[in-house]
């Protein structure tokens, strides 16, 4: 896929790449045409970033669940009985 | 012969020292928890799923030769527990069937109503620009917005919520997603970007009706 050069590029197509932007995973031509239109279009930009935060906050759902990290009593045994070697 | 941290990993382990399993459990479980709770319907169900997994890593461990990373090999294992667990509930798991599904229309990221229309100077530019999304500061709305997200993440179709658990909640690459998956880099990113723009647009919908409280 080719994305148009930035006068002609379109918000609208911007956003269906913005996951492939952030992940790197666009042309170098591509990439850098996106990387343009974000520099001239503050709404776009906007939209980077709210998708950046929603991938943050994602991420957020890792770190303090408070769950048991110990191993159940049944396991170690079993890993005790296992040759593992 | 793998990765360097990998292979003291997996040392430790041949050798029975069982505080490398210890620390083994410990850094993978939740993880295994998050990513079972994909696939099966309860709690308890993914603590099952888990419990399972480490014996059939137990039992697979002197025979890993270290071709995948080592967390790769366990959330493959964890991944293919899981959806046996939900193919006994009856559960269609077959990926490239979902895959299929999810992939086979493309609704846009952002409703094509927030674009002007083809006939306009600026077609298929923004006419509102949106908005930045405010960092709750309560701990109330911090716990509700995770809720929430937990809650959207849950109702995705399964093979986006696959994608988007490995990638975004668990922080791998695409590249290990992928291989953790058994997806082509293709589907991979398109289904991290169908996930991705669904839970922003629930963001953005949560966020405007904070303000107009």
């Amino acid at each position: 896929m080719k994305l148009a050069s930035p006068p002609e590029l379109a918000c609208r197509d911007v956003v269906e790449v913005v996951s492939d932007y952030l992940e790197h995973a666009l042309s170098a031509e591509n990439q850098a045409h996106v990387e343009q239109h974000f520099l001239v279009c503050p709404p776009c930009s906007a939209y980077l970033a709210q998708m950046k935060r929603s991938i943050e906050l994602s991420a957020a759902l890792r770190t303090s669940a408070g769950e048991s990290s110990a191993v159940a009593p049944g396991l170690l045994q079993a890993f005790r009985d296992r040759k593992v070697r | 012969m793998g990765r360097p941290e990998d292979d003291e990993v997996l040392a430790a382990l041949r050798a029975g020292d069982e505080r490398a399993f210890v620390r083994l459990v410990a850094t993978h479980q939740a993880a295994f928890r998050r990513l079972a709770r994909v696939w099966v319907r309860d709690e308890a169900a993914a603590e099952d799923v888990v419990q399972k997994t480490w014996l059939v890593v137990l039992d697979g461990l002197a025979g890993f030769e270290g071709r995948s990373a080592l967390r790769t090999w366990l959330y493959g294992i964890l991944l293919n527990v899981a959806r046996s667990h939900a193919r006994a509930e009856r559960r269609n798991v077959s990926m490239s069937t979902l895959v299929a599904d999810e992939t086979a229309t493309l609704e846009p990221a952002v409703d094509a109503a927030r674009f002007q229309g083809d006939g306009d100077r600026w077609a298929g530019h923004w006419l509102e620009s949106p908005l930045p999304f405010p960092d709750p500061s309560a701990e109330l709305e911090r716990q509700e917005l995770r809720r929430l997200l937990e809650t959207a993440i849950f109702e995705l179709p399964p093979a986006m919520r696959q994608v988007l658990v490995l990638c975004d909640v668990e922080g791998l690459s695409g590249e290990e997603a992928r291989n953790i998956a058994g997806i082509s880099a293709t589907h991979q990113r398109g289904l991290l970007h169908r996930a991705r723009s669904k839970l922003r647009t629930l963001l953005e919908r949560h966020f405007a009706e904070v303000r107009r409280s």
